[in-house]
C-alpha cells in the first residue's frame, strides 16, 4: 500500500510534463527544458503561496513562471530555429542557479526554505470508504486533477481537429501551412499547454505534499518525463506506459530504502529502467532509420 | 471573357536575388494559362505569391478586380485559389481522406468527424471519376495517385482557380494524358487553370494562352494558336536551343555485362529480380521506368554501393561482383548517382575536394606519402569550374552552399572529366534548367562518340528517347520492354512503365 501511494504521488509529478511533452514532440519539438521549468515553477509556487498565504496564488505564480520559461524556449527553438539541446540545457542550468540566487536574495536562506505562511494545496478526503480508504482517500487534489487531464488528453489526442493538427505539424509542417493552418501557432499552443502542465507539476512538488523549497528539488523528475516522452514517441498509450513504469521504479527505489537497501543503489532504479527502455527502443528505431535513410 | 487575376508590377526579392522582377500579368476567367520558363525563371515564386506563401516586396495582386494582400495560404484558399505543388504537400503516414480534409476538417466544436470526412472525400472522388480508396496511406500510393490526392484537396476546398506547378514532371506518358483530360474537365466546368511547365510540347497541347518568363521577368503573353515551338524555345532560353540528334555508331566491344542479377531493396524485399543486360562501347543504353521500380538498386549494385543476392556483374570482361567501389572506379567506371547531394557530394567539403574526390590516389594528384599535390589539383578544379560554368566565389567554397543546379554541375564535371570506360548516370537532369540540360545531354553524347559506354537511368522519357541507342523499361525489378531507339513506340513504353505488357 505504501508503494502504491508513493507511486501515485511521484507519478503525478512525471505524468503532467510527460503529457505536455508528448504534444510538443508530436509537433516536432522535443522539449528538454522540463526539469528547469519544473524547478522554477516549484520555487514560484512557494513564493506566491508565501506572499499571499494562498495556494491558489502559489499555483498561479508557478504557472506564470513556467509560461515565461517555456516562451523563452519557444522563441529560440520555434522562431529562431535554434538547437533544442543547446537551449534546453541552457535553460536547465539557468533554472538551477536562478532558484538558488532568488532563494538567497528574497528569503535570505541557503539551500532550503519553508514557512508556516505557505499554504499547501488541499487534500481530498472522500469520507470513510472502508477498505478503499487507502486506495482513494487523502490524495492531493492535484492527483484528481491529473486524472481528469489524462482523460481529457486522450480524447483531444485522438478525436479532435487540434490533436490531428499537432501530428500534422510534426510530420510535415509545410503540408499543414499550405492547407491554411499555421504550424507556428500549433507549435506555440502545444508549448503553452505544456507550460501550464509543468507549472502545476512544479507547484505540486513544492506545495503539494510538503511546504518547502529545496535547491534542485526536482531531482531528475523532469528528465524522467523527457525519457518517457522519447520512449512514447508521441503515442499516447506508450507515453503513459513508460511514465507509469518509470514512476513506479522511482517510488520503489525510495521505498526500498526503508527496508535498509543502500540508497545510492536504489536511487538508480528509475534511471536503470530508462536506460534499458531507451536502449531497446534505440535499437529498434535505428534499424528503421537505416532503412528510411537509404531510400 | 473577364479578367480574374491581375499582377501589377509585382516583385519579390530573396536577399539580393530578385526572383520576380516587376511582373505584369493578366489571367482570364475560365482559361488554361501556361507559364513557361527555365528552372529559376521565377514561375514558382510568382505562383507562391498568388497562393499567399510569400509576400511581394512591391506591386499589387488583384483577384476578381479586388486588391488582395494575402498573409498566408489560408487567405488564398478563402479566395478559392488552390495549388498543386511540385513537391507534394502530403503527409506520408496519413490516409488519403486525412490529407484531403487537413485544415478544413468536418467538425462539431472540437470533435473531428472522421466518418463524415471519409464520406465527403469518397463522394468528391466519385464525382470526378478518381478511383481511390480514401483509407489508403499516402506512402502506399504511386506518384500519379498522390497527385490525384493533391487535386482532391483543391476540389474539397472548392477552388475555382487551380495552379499546377510542373505537374507532369513525375508522371508517365499515360498519366500525363489523363491529367490533361482532368484539366480540360476543369475548364469545361468553368474553372481557371494556371499551368506551370518547362516542356514546350505540353504547353502547346493544353493551353489557351502562354506567358514566358526568364530571369524573373515576364517577357510576353501570347495566344497558343499563333505559337511555334521553335519560337517559344528561343524566347525561353534567350537563345536558340538545338534539338540534339544522336547518331548510332558501330557497336564496339561489350563493356558491361550483367547476368541474372538479384538485389534486395532497403525493406528486405527483392528490388531487382534476375535482370540481365549489357552495354557496349559507343552505345547509350537507356533505362526507363517509374521511380521506385528497382532502378536505384540496380544503379547502386553496379556502382558497388549495394550487395547483391545472386548473379554476376562483369566489367571489361572482369568479374567485379565482389569488388569494392574504389576498385571499380580504378578500373574505369564513372558514376553520377541519383541523389547528388547525399551520395554524389560531401556538402561540407570544398569544391576542390569534391572535384578531386575519388581520384585523390591517382599519380596526378597524389605525391609521396599520400600528400595531395595541391597546385595541380587547384589548376584542375579551376579549369573545370570555368569549363562547366559553375557559379561560385572560389574553388575553396563549400559545395553545400551552392545552388542545386551548380552542385549537380560539380558532380557532372568530376565524372565527365576523368577518363572512364563506362558511365553510369542516373536522373542527370532532374532539377536542372533548359540550358543546363542541353549541356549535360551534349556531354553524354560526347562520351558515347569517344567510344565510351553509357548506362542512362532516367524517369524522364523524353530524355531517354533523345539520347539512347537502345531502351529498356524496368517495372518491379524486371525488364518488361526492350527496343531499339529507332523503333521505339512511346505508347508501348508508357504502358510498359505502368506494368502493362503489350
Amino acid at each position: 500500500m505504501y508503494i502504491y501511494r508513493s507511486t501515485i504521488n511521484t507519478l503525478v509529478l512525471i505524468l503532467l510534463p510527460a503529457l505536455g511533452g508528448m504534444w510538443t514532440l508530436q509537433t516536432g519539438m522535443l522539449n528538454i527544458s522540463q526539469e528547469g521549468s519544473m524547478l522554477v515553477a516549484a520555487f514560484f509556487a512557494v513564493l506566491g503561496s508565501y506572499i499571499f498565504s494562498s495556494f491558489w496564488m502559489g499555483l498561479l505564480f508557478a504557472i506564470i513562471a513556467s509560461l515565461v520559461f517555456n516562451l523563452i524556449y519557444a522563441f529560440f527553438c520555434v522562431n529562431l530555429r535554434a538547437n533544442i539541446w543547446v537551449i534546453g540545457m541552457a535553460l536547465n542550468i539557468l533554472a538551477s542557479s536562478l532558484t538558488i540566487l532568488l532563494l538567497k536574495s528574497i528569503f535570505g536562506v541557503k539551500g532550503s526554505f519553508t514557512s508556516d505562511k505557505i499554504q499547501q494545496i488541499p487534500f481530498v478526503h472522500l469520507g470513510n470508504l472502508g477498505i478503499f480508504n487507502g486506495i482513494f482517500n487523502d490524495f492531493s487534489s492535484i492527483v484528481w486533477l491529473t486524472l481528469i487531464i489524462v482523460i481529457l488528453f486522450k480524447y483531444i489526442d485522438s478525436h479532435t481537429t487540434f490533436g490531428f493538427h499537432l501530428k500534422a505539424a510534426g510530420k510535415n509542417w509545410r503540408a499543414l501551412d499550405t492547407a491554411g493552418v499555421s504550424s507556428l501557432k500549433v507549435r506555440y499552443m502545444s508549448i503553452l499547454i505544456n507550460a501550464v502542465l509543468v507549472g502545476i507539476s512544479g507547484a505540486y512538488l513544492s506545495i503539494g505534499y510538503l511546504k518547502i523549497f529545496n535547491k534542485d528539488m526536482s531531482a531528475g523528475r523532469g528528465w524522467i518525463a523527457v525519457a518517457a516522452v522519447i520512449f512514447g514517441n508521441g503515442n499516447f498509450t506508450w507515453t503513459i506506459i513508460a511514465t507509469v513504469a518509470f514512476g513506479f521504479m522511482d517510488a520503489l527505489g525510495i521505498s526500498l530504502q526503508t527496508y535498509g537497501l543502500n540508497s545510492n543503489l536504489t536511487l538508480m532504479f528509475p534511471y536503470l529502467a530508462i536506460v534499458a527502455a531507451l536502449i531497446y527502443q534505440g535499437v529498434k528505431s535505428s534499424k528503421k532509420k537505416a532503412i528510411e535513410e537509404k531510400q | 471573357m473577364s479578367e480574374i487575376i491581375r499582377f501589377n508590377g509585382v516583385s519579390k526579392k530573396f536577399g539580393k536575388v530578385v526572383a520576380v522582377n516587376s511582373v505584369d500579368l493578366s489571367i482570364e476567367n475560365g482559361e488554361i494559362h501556361s507559364i513557361i520558363g527555365e528552372n529559376g525563371a521565377g514561375k514558382t515564386t510568382l505562383m507562391r505569391l498568388l497562393y499567399g506563401m510569400y509576400k511581394p516586396n512591391s506591386g499589387k495582386i488583384f483577384v476578381r478586380g479586388k486588391e488582395v494582400n494575402f498573409s498566408s495560404p489560408k487567405d488564398a484558399i478563402d479566395n478559392e485559389i488552390g495549388m498543386v505543388h511540385q513537391n507534394f504537400m502530403l503527409i506520408d503516414d496519413f490516409t488519403v481522406y486525412e490529407n484531403v480534409v487537413l485544415g478544413s476538417e468536418p467538425h462539431h466544436l472540437i470533435y473531428f468527424d472522421r466518418e463524415k470526412a471519409k464520406r465527403k472525400v469518397e463522394k468528391l472522388a466519385k464525382a470526378y471519376n478518381i478511383e481511390i480508396d480514401v483509407n489508403d496511406f499516402i506512402d502506399s500510393l504511386s506518384v500519379g495517385f498522390q497527385q490525384k490526392v493533391e487535386i482532391l484537396k483543391l476540389l474539397y476546398r472548392n477552388a475555382e482557380i487551380l495552379i499546377f506547378d510542373e505537374p507532369t514532371a513525375v508522371l508517365t506518358y499515360q498519366e500525363s494524358k489523363a491529367l490533361f483530360d482532368t484539366i480540360r474537365k476543369f475548364k469545361a466546368a468553368g474553372k481557371t487553370v494556371i499551368f506551370i511547365s518547362h516542356k514546350l510540347k505540353e504547353v502547346k497541347e493544353i493551353s489557351d494562352r502562354v506567358s514566358v518568363m526568364r530571369n524573373g521577368k515576364l517577357l510576353d503573353t501570347l495566344k497558343n494558336e499563333n505559337l511555334s515551338e521553335v519560337e517559344l524555345s528561343k524566347m525561353i532560353a534567350g537563345r536558340e536551343i538545338k534539338n540534339l540528334t544522336t547518331v548510332s555508331l558501330k557497336k564496339g566491344e561489350t563493356i558491361l555485362e550483367i547476368d541474372n542479377l538479384t538485389a534486395m531493396g532497403d525493406k528486405g524485399i527483392p528490388a531487382v529480380k534476375g535482370l540481365s543486360l549489357n552495354v557496349s562501347r559507343g552505345e547509350v543504353l537507356g533505362i526507363a521506368g517509374v521511380v521506385g521500380n528497382g532502378q536505384s538498386e540496380l544503379e547502386e549494385a553496379i556502382a558497388g554501393m549495394r550487395k547483391i543476392t545472386s548473379g554476376q556483374i562483369k566489367f571489361k570482361g572482369i568479374d567485379i561482383t565482389k569488388m569494392s567501389v574504389r576498385k571499380r572506379r580504378e578500373l574505369g567506371m564513372g558514376y553520377i548517382p541519383e541523389d547528388r547531394i547525399r551520395t554524389g557530394l560531401a556538402p561540407l567539403a570544398s569544391i576542390l575536394e569534391n572535384i578531386i574526390m575519388g581520384h585523390q590516389n591517382e599519380k596526378e594528384f597524389s605525391a609521396r606519402l599520400d600528400f595531395m599535390r595541391r597546385r595541380r589539383a587547384k589548376r584542375f578544379a579551376n579549369r573545370l569550374v570555368n569549363e562547366y560554368k559553375i557559379v561560385c566565389k572560389s574553388i575553396d567554397e563549400q559545395v553545400g552552399t551552392l545552388s542545386g543546379g551548380n552542385m549537380q554541375k560539380v558532380v557532372i564535371a568530376r565524372e565527365f572529366a576523368h577518363d572512364v570506360d563506362l558511365l553510369v548516370v542516373s536522373q542527370p537532369t532532374r532539377g536542372v534548367d533548359v540550358g543546363g540540360i542541353e549541356f549535360i545531354h551534349k556531354g553524354i553524347l560526347a562520351m558515347k562518340k569517344s567510344g565510351k559506354a553509357v548506362l542512362l537511368i532516367s524517369s524522364d522519357l523524353d530524355e531517354i528517347l533523345q539520347l539512347s541507342d537502345r531502351i529498356i523499361v524496368m517495372y518491379e525489378g524486371q525488364i518488361v520492354h526492350s527496343t531499339s531507339a529507332k523503333n521505339a513506340d512511346v505508347q508501348k513504353i508508357g504502358l510498359a512503365m505502368l506494368g502493362m505488357r503489350s
